[in-house]
């Protein structure tokens, strides 16, 4: 556990911990010189002269002495070495997130991430003193004062000697499925945790589907498995700590048997019986209060391995010296992408998109629109091919420069806890409030900031759960307006907003995609039918035809049996009336 | 009939007077498993003693073998007695926590569907105002601080107080000195404590406070990475997180300041190598000055370790007794919030027509959504709802299938008040197709199947055909059986046709569609279309609809502004007068010819 956590601090953190490390050791042999004293102790004090016991309670009292001296400072030495590490690991998670490409994300992670960060964090910098510490005493002190025994007399300490290692072994056999319980545990409480907020979300539907619904069924026998691992894992937990204490007892006893026959057959005296008896009882003792703190340990570990496994996320290849773009022009060279080996989304895409037009892209859901907008933004790496900005391939000119190229205007809209005008701003934050409101105005933000009780200062909630989809849009148009990027990327998904939101959503699209090179993910007849050109995509991944509307209604039969059916269902009627 | 009554006074949840359950009431069906679980513990907890005590008399009979003669037939039978007590001790011990555990699996599981049965009765309003972060708080977080605790903690603070208080007595009754220098650790323990303890009540609050923030600025660095990231904006997101962090550190550093030699001391103090040094100290004085038997005191050297440790631990078990209280306050709160229990009584329903009989409603008190809202829909009719986002449409379509129950005023399907239809009837008299498809993370036949679990696959079928959606379920990996968004990422479009072919299967008289076009992609939208007029067919169908061309041909418009039906036609008479129907059929004809370049021009 250590050695993980020395591996994730920094210097200053890890020189603490060395330091923090060999007081602990030293006052663990400080007890162990105690508990060997206690032998002599014992042995002087029933000898007919017991005041002989004085000079040896003085050593014991200074042994005790340097043990608390040293306890107490590596108490709160060890405060500092967890603050230093607490730091340390937020601050590699939180770089590591900003460094992972987006496509790590395109799932959602926060709550894993937040568990590692907030709890799993907290208790792995706390591990040295809380965990740490108890083990070193109950297994370090114990081992060094039987073995000293031995000088004392290797008949009565042998016994103790030998459990050592069967105690060990007895402990690793005990942990050996452990860790698998343990993240057995931790995934069906994940599972459980997610599947209860889906129930609650799913609500409307749930209700409507009645009492004795698959939704009911499946979140009851979810949270049945969850108990179910739990109890395996508290089971797995008091199994193991109970092998451990029986065997520790039962090792207790028989040495202190051996020492009872060893005395009764005349080699050893009654005091050295009596101080060897003590000592085997004190030992025993402080191993067994030990014991509980492994699943501690154990725990923290766990914590520590997920922090590494994200750390050991692939990043995307970064250049040295970053390509600068000729111009704003975007262009796809035989690209394939796969998500998952063997699995292709995209086949061997090549088309151009000249700087300032707008490329409209079409295909079944699934055929991969989405994709191909987002690796122009490098959310991913090609598999195979290309793609290139201003001439030049996007790996090449580097994610930072990527991103400041590209502008995205896509359905799922972010908004962090702060102003609505800070929110705004975040598209270049170097803009005036003046350039804000402007860009607000056209993106037809200002049209509902005027209603908000502070205007532009009213505060958003999480994740921009006080305004409506159609309002978070305009918020994330007029961040693409103010950022001024030569390239934009949208989704044109419209279609579930009123016709006051989208009358103004439209607005503000159109002034964005104005001069810029516009790649749109393309839902409207009217934009589709405006576009320069038209990229129609197959369920292959494949492009299908491509060409400006007219061209495409003439030469490609998929897109003109396309057409005819989007035509016929603007038209379309849910029903004819009776 | 009741209708009225039964919303003006919901049904009280296991209490009245809503007031909070302690653990220990809370866990009362396990209560006797408890108890035997703790005697048994503490039976062995106090057996600790015994090996201590034959040693002593082994010792002693020792000292004295030269004039009594020690033979080895007692030998054995000291030996054989603590053998046999340690082994007594493993088998009371393992007892006792297998009891615990096994009270503590029938408990959690109890509790945790009791649970669910109350959140399938509490009002769909409840679940707005609660955000879902909270459900999943009571049923995962209180359940599981409640439930460690019956299988640790019980057997744990049993033992955490005998094994220090039959320590005690033992040694008291050897030697009442030796017993009072057993407590001279355990005082110095209790005075250091309100040292470690300072301001504890308010740090803990202050504590959370952080980790709460820590927590959700967590979230939002990860949910808005890719706002982050592309804006190149470290203001939000990386550095909030890195100052929250940074708050949190020194809030940690400050508390430690406050307590830290405090606790230093404690944990010097209920070491066990204080303990013995402070023995050995005591005990020799006595021994020399006093008379005391030396091996009362090598008792006392071992037994002073089993005192101060084991109190300590039971002050921290205090810590989780309160947690757990808290949890148990928590959850009897949440069950105690008024359930909606629907009448066992059926009643038949003449027909599939609706009525709205002087409705009211409001989500917020004084902010009335509907006011005294009267209509008649007829059996059979294809109606449509329309008008402004706020105008009420959602808030009617809900009152269907009883989504929400109206504060005033009854809504009949059939001639029957919903709040008469029993629980069986309310799903299937009402089908709903929501704007949200709502697909769980369950298999695609399950989904389509969610009303019916017993449904056939061959009605699975055939629905999913109606609702043409059945050749790309074929595309999926496991085709039916490929569980939703793991192996499926089925667009919006291809959700809303398995929402269909969900409400297909259900086959009720009346059927509402709230938006179900909206998130349409162009491919899936004629699908859909097809889909939905395959569901539409010969019933009730009550429509919200943004895009006006499609209920064009409804038989009755219903034209709402404000919570109250302003016109009402069909579409050709509602065209030709002057009113808000005509203008918002201007509006939308014109926001369709824009293009997305001419609008900026």
């Amino acid at each position: 556990m250590l050695r993980t956590l020395y591996r994730l601090g920094d210097e200053a953190a890890n020189a603490l911990l060395r330091r923090w490390g060999v007081i602990v050791v030293v006052a663990a042999l400080a007890t162990s010189a105690v508990l060997l004293g206690i032998i002599l102790f014992l042995d002087r004090i029933l000898s007919p002269m017991p005041a002989d016991a004085w000079s040896m309670v003085g050593i014991m009292a200074i042994c005790a002495l340097v043990f608390a001296i040293l306890d107490w400072y590596g108490t709160v030495l060890s405060q500092f070495v967890s603050e230093k590490y607490l730091r340390a690991m937020h601050r590699l998670i939180a770089r590591r997130a900003i460094e992972l490409p987006l496509g790590y994300f395109s799932v959602d992670r926060s709550g894993e991430i937040a568990q590692m960060t907030v709890k799993g964090v907290v208790n792995a910098s706390y591990a040295p003193g809380s965990f740490q510490k108890p083990l070193v005493y109950g297994v370090v002190s114990p081992m060094v004062a039987v073995i000293g025994a031995m000088f004392i007399e290797w008949r009565t300490a042998l016994p103790l000697l030998i459990s050592i290692p069967i105690l060990v072994a007895i402990h690793r056999y005990s942990y050996t499925s452990h860790k698998e319980i343990e993240r057995d545990s931790q995934r069906h409480q994940q599972d459980a945790a997610a599947t209860i907020l889906e129930f609650a979300q799913s609500q409307p539907i749930v209700r409507v589907a009645g009492p004795h619904s698959i939704a009911v069924q499946h979140v009851r026998s979810v949270i049945t498995n969850q108990l179910r691992a739990a109890e395996r894992l508290l089971l797995k937990n008091g199994r193991t700590l109970s092998a451990l204490q029986t065997g520790t007892l039962l090792c207790m006893t028989v040495s202190l048997i051996i020492q009872v026959l060893l005395f009764a057959n005349d080699s050893i005296s009654i005091g050295i019986l009596a101080g060897f008896a003590a000592f085997t009882f004190l030992v025993t003792k402080i191993a067994l209060q030990a014991m509980p703190f492994t699943q501690g340990l154990m725990m923290v570990a766990n914590t520590l391995d997920q922090i590494q496994e994200l750390l050991d996320e692939n990043l995307l290849p970064e250049p040295d010296a970053p390509a600068t773009p000729a111009d704003a022009s975007i262009e796809f060279l035989g690209v394939d992408f796969a998500y998952v080996d063997g699995a292709p989304v995209l086949n061997d895409i090549s088309f151009r998109v000249a700087p300032g037009t707008t490329t409209a892209l079409v295909g079944p859901s699934g055929s991969g629109k989405t994709t191909l907008a987002r690796l122009v933004a490098r959310f991913y790496d090609v598999t195979g091919g290309e793609v290139r900005i201003g001439e030049a391939n996007v790996k090449d000119l580097g994610t930072p420069q990527v991103a400041s190229l590209v502008s995205m205007v896509f359905q799922d809209v972010y908004l962090f806890e702060d102003t609505l005008m800070e929110n705004i701003r975040l598209g270049r934050q170097d803009a005036t409030d003046a350039e804000v409101i402007r860009a607000a105005k056209i993106a037809g933000v200002a049209e509902f900031a005027e209603r908000l009780p502070d205007g532009y200062q009213t505060g958003i909630s999480e994740g921009g759960k006080n305004l409506s989809n159609g309002q978070r849009q305009r918020v994330s148009i007029a961040r693409a307006l103010l950022k001024d990027a030569p390239i934009v990327l949208l989704d044109e998904a419209t279609s579930a907003l009123d016709v006051e939101n989208e009358s103004l959503i439209l607005s503000g699209l159109a002034a964005l995609s104005g001069e810029r090179t516009c790649i749109a993910i393309a839902h409207r007849m009217s934009t589709i039918a405006s576009a320069d050109q038209i990229v129609v995509l197959g369920t292959d991944g494949r492009i299908a035809a491509i060409g400006d509307h007219h061209t495409l209604l003439r030469e490609s039969p998929t897109y003109a049996s396309y057409w005819e059916d989007r035509q016929h269902g603007a038209g379309w009627q849910l029903r004819d009336s009776h | 009939m009741s209708s009225l009554s039964s919303l003006a006074n919901p049904v009280q949840a296991a209490d009245n007077d809503p007031q909070v359950q302690t653990f220990w009431q809370l866990a009362s069906p396990v209560r006797r498993e408890i108890a035997v679980s703790g005697i048994l513990c503490s039976l062995g907890a106090i057996l600790t003693i015994l090996p201590v005590w034959l040693i002593v008399e082994l010792l002693d009979r020792a000292r004295h073998s030269e004039t009594d003669g020690f033979g080895m037939t007692s030998v054995g039978w000291y030996l054989a007695g603590i053998l046999g007590s340690v082994a007594l001790q493993g088998v009371l011990m393992g007892a006792a926590y297998g009891i615990s555990h096994r009270a503590d699996a029938r408990f959690g599981e109890h509790l945790r569907q009791r649970q669910i049965d109350h959140l399938l009765r509490l009002p769909l309003s409840w679940f707005s105002r609660t955000a879902s972060g909270k459900v999943k708080k009571y049923v995962e977080d209180d359940v599981l601080d409640i439930h460690q605790l019956i299988a640790h903690v019980v057997p744990d603070v049993a033992s955490g107080v005998w094994v220090p208080l039959s320590s005690l007595i033992f040694l008291f009754v050897l030697d009442y000195r030796i017993g009072l220098i057993a407590l001279i650790p355990v005082a110095a323990t209790v005075l250091a404590m309100p040292l470690m303890m300072r301001d504890v009540e308010s740090k803990f609050v202050e504590y959370d406070r952080h980790l709460k923030s820590l927590n959700a600025t967590t979230v939002e660095l990860i949910r808005g990475i890719s706002v982050i990231k592309m804006f190149e904006s470290n203001r939000f997101g990386f550095r909030r997180f890195l100052e929250r962090s940074d708050a949190y550190a020194t809030f940690g550093l400050e508390w430690v300041r406050l307590t830290v030699h405090g606790s230093a001391a404690i944990g010097v103090f209920s070491s066990p190598v204080f303990a013995v040094g402070v023995m050995a100290l005591g005990g020799t004085w006595l021994v020399t000055n006093h008379g005391v038997d030396p091996l009362h005191l090598l008792a006392g050297l071992i037994l002073s370790v089993n005192i101060t440790q084991p109190l300590l631990m039971l002050g921290m078990m205090g810590q989780f007794m309160k947690d757990a209280n808290k949890a148990a306050a928590s959850i009897t709160r949440f069950l105690a919030e008024p359930e909606v229990i629907p009448p066992t009584f059926y009643q038949e329903p003449s027909d599939a027509s609706i009525e709205l009989d002087r409705v009211e409603f409001s989500y917020v008190p004084e902010v009335p959504v509907l006011t005294g809202l009267t209509e008649r829909l007829e059996s059979g009719d294809f109606i449509a709802l329309v008008g402004p986002s706020g105008a009420g449409k959602s808030t009617i379509a809900m009152l269907l299938p009883r989504l929400l129950d109206p504060i005033a005023g009854t809504v009949r399907v059939g001639g029957v008040a919903t709040t008469d239809f029993t629980e069986e009837q309310l799903y299937t008299q009402v089908g709903f197709v929501f704007q949200d498809p709502y697909l769980l993370d369950i298999s695609v036949r399950d989904n389509i199947a969610l009303s019916h679990p017993d449904a056939s696959m061959i009605e699975v079928e055939r629905v999913a055909k109606a609702a043409h959606i059945y050749d790309r379920i074929m595309r999926l990996p496991d085709g039916f059986d490929t569980i939703v968004d793991e192996g499926a990422h089925l667009s919006g479009g291809e959700q809303q046709r398995v929402a269909i072919a969900r409400a297909m299967l259900v086959d009720a008289p009346v059927v509402v569609l709230d938006e179900a076009t909206a998130f349409a992609d162009p491919d899936s939208e004629t699908a859909i279309q097809r889909g939905l007029s395959q569901l539409v067919a010969d019933r009730t169908v009550v429509v919200i609809a943004h895009r006006l061309h499609t209920i064009i041909n409804a038989d009755q418009i219903l034209v709402m502004d404000q919570g109250r039906v302003v016109e009402r036609g069909t579409h050709n008479q509602l065209i030709t007068q002057p009113g808000l129907y005509a203008d918002l059929w201007r509006t939308y004809q014109q926001s369709r010819q824009i293009t997305m370049k001419d609008a900026g021009r």
